[in-house]
């Protein structure tokens, strides 16, 4: 930590930056896949892609890379703006507004809405995808994949050991051991007669967006989402030194439009969800 | 016209201040807002009272001497220019004028509203020069430099290092400061072959000094009496990039 201190405030900005950035490309794709669950399918596609985004190997590899980039960019925006505060001990008697970009001067108050809204996502979604929570809802796994019968082997006593009785898969399907082996392979282990399930993030995200006080709560903190990203866009090409009097406007641009865009798909599925379905 | 004034009175470095009102009247509105505080301050003399301490020296504009946060702006309420050209006729007769001196870590008060901007000395003496050898004077265009170089070169070399950059940002950082003194040296052939080397020593020296970090706010480029831009912030934020690589 001491040493990350040291840094020069130029990188730490630019890796704030370029963390940013990452995980702006990373909620284009969540809100891409929200987007599934208007289609008047039942929440097939949607589920289909939760699966997808649950059992991918390089998914899961990337995971493991959001959550590093999410704590990172966290930690690095907490001192950088501690020491901000430091700089100025005395406060002004006076201030007035100069002009100047919006959303720029709360940008860790937004952030730290963000970060509410994120541990409310985890606890609402993550966990429950972990075993840590329990599922209100689950549903028959169509695939479960990544079978190895090594693996199986390996495991075989320590499935028998921790599912003495086979129906207990049903009730709590998701020991992380379950996750690499297939139902075949579970069949062979238990017999045949239970069922593989896995938490229906349909089903989860329809109750919560239907419960009028966790819309409200959803609505407003995307919304505090689009202000911090309103700023985050041109803020971090210009922090990477992409800026110069051609594209200061248009980087402007598109960071709206970036912004505008993300809201409105959230919100979007949000609504539509209670609405709709 | 005029004004009550509400003055930040600060006896030294360590002691406590406080805001002094003050009342001054028939004020010129040709008069500058510096002209005003000498009339309160011989005013001041007049009835024994110590007079106001504030920075000054070429009252042109172009020395960078003079400070003052105005109403809520360094330099007070009009653009582009410094302390010592705006004018009374900018506010309005009655009006209740308040005056801060800068504040910043790096800024300490020294007296008033006199605060001291050695740091940006020490920022200049990390690296804001060049010591490569020229040798004598040459032809002006033996060294040919592009048109529109020379013209940013120039833009941020109107930087007068007064500090109202660091004054207005939320942050008090001197990144636009520092990036005016890094762009300009940089775009120009003699200053290019120590750039590396000074945008690293420079930044290091501002965070040593305790400024704060920029956020891509923009008041300093909405309040610095010289127009500087923050593209000169990505101009530096480049100069560092390429330094690290």
């Amino acid at each position: 930590m001491s040493k990350f201190l040291k840094m020069a405030s130029v990188t730490q900005k630019i890796t704030l930056a370029l963390l940013g950035i990452f995980l702006m490309l990373f909620l284009l794709l969540h809100a891409g896949i929200n987007l599934c669950m208007l289609r008047s399918d039942g929440g097939e596609w949607y589920r289909a892609a939760a699966h997808f985004m649950g059992t991918n190997y390089i998914v899961k590899v990337f995971e493991v890379i959001l959550f590093a980039t999410f704590i990172l960019h966290i930690l690095i925006a907490l001192v950088l703006q501690i020491q901000n505060w430091r700089a100025r001990p005395t406060r002004y008697k006076v201030t007035n507004k100069s002009k100047t970009h919006t959303g720029s001067k709360f940008m860790i108050y937004t952030g730290i809405l963000v970060f509410i809204f994120l541990c409310l996502h985890m606890m609402n979604f993550y966990f429950v995808k972990l075993g840590w929570a329990e599922g209100k809802y689950m549903v028959e796994a169509a695939d479960i994949r990544y079978a190895d019968p090594a693996s199986m082997q390996q495991h075989q006593d320590k499935l028998l050991a921790m599912f003495s009785n086979p129906d207990s898969l049903a009730v709590n399907p998701l020991k992380p051991v379950a996750d690499n082996i297939t139902k075949a392979d579970l069949e062979t282990v238990f017999g045949t007669g239970f069922t593989y399930y896995e938490p229906d993030f349909y089903n989860i995200a329809k109750e919560l967006f239907n419960n009028p006080v966790y819309l409200v709560i959803y609505l407003l903190l995307i919304l505090a989402l689009g202000i911090h990203l309103v700023h985050a866009f041109p803020s971090a090409f210009h922090t990477l030194g992409m800026n110069g009097p051609r594209v200061d406007k248009p980087v402007k641009c598109i960071g709206a439009l970036y912004a505008v865009v993300v809201v409105l798909m959230f919100w979007s599925v949000a609504v539509g969800m209670n609405l709709l379905y | 016209m005029d004004f009550t004034l509400k003055v930040w009175r600060q006896e030294g470095p360590k002691a406590k201040g406080r805001f002094e009102t003050y009342k001054v009247s028939n004020i010129s509105p040709d008069c500058s807002f510096l002209e005003m505080l000498d009339i309160l301050n011989e005013s001041l003399v007049a009835q024994g009272v110590e007079p106001v301490c504030f920075d000054h020296d070429c009252r042109e504009g172009i020395c960078g001497m003079c400070s003052l946060y105005i109403n809520g702006h360094p330099h007070g309420p009009d653009s582009q220019v410094t302390t010592c050209q705006l004018h009374m006729r900018k506010f309005t007769s009655g009006e209740t004028i308040y005056i801060e001196p800068w504040r910043s870590a790096a800024f300490p008060v020294i007296k008033d509203l006199v605060v001291d901007r050695q740091a940006f000395d020490k920022i200049i003496q990390a690296g804001g020069f060049i010591s490569a050898t020229t040798g004598g004077v040459p032809d002006g265009n033996a060294i040919p430099i592009p048109k529109k170089d020379a013209d940013t070169a120039m833009d941020a070399a109107a930087c007068i290092g007064c500090g109202a950059c660091v004054a207005a940002c939320k942050n008090a950082s001197a990144m636009l400061f520092v990036s005016a003194k890094v762009s300009h040296l940089a775009h120009l052939p003699q200053g290019r072959v120590e750039a590396a080397e000074r945008v690293k020593k420079m930044i290091a020296k501002m965070d040593e000094l305790g400024f704060g970090n920029c956020t891509n706010t923009g008041a300093c480029e909405a309040e610095c009496p010289k127009g500087i831009k923050i593209l000169h912030i990505a101009k530096l934020n480049r100069e560092f990039l390429k330094a690290k690589f």
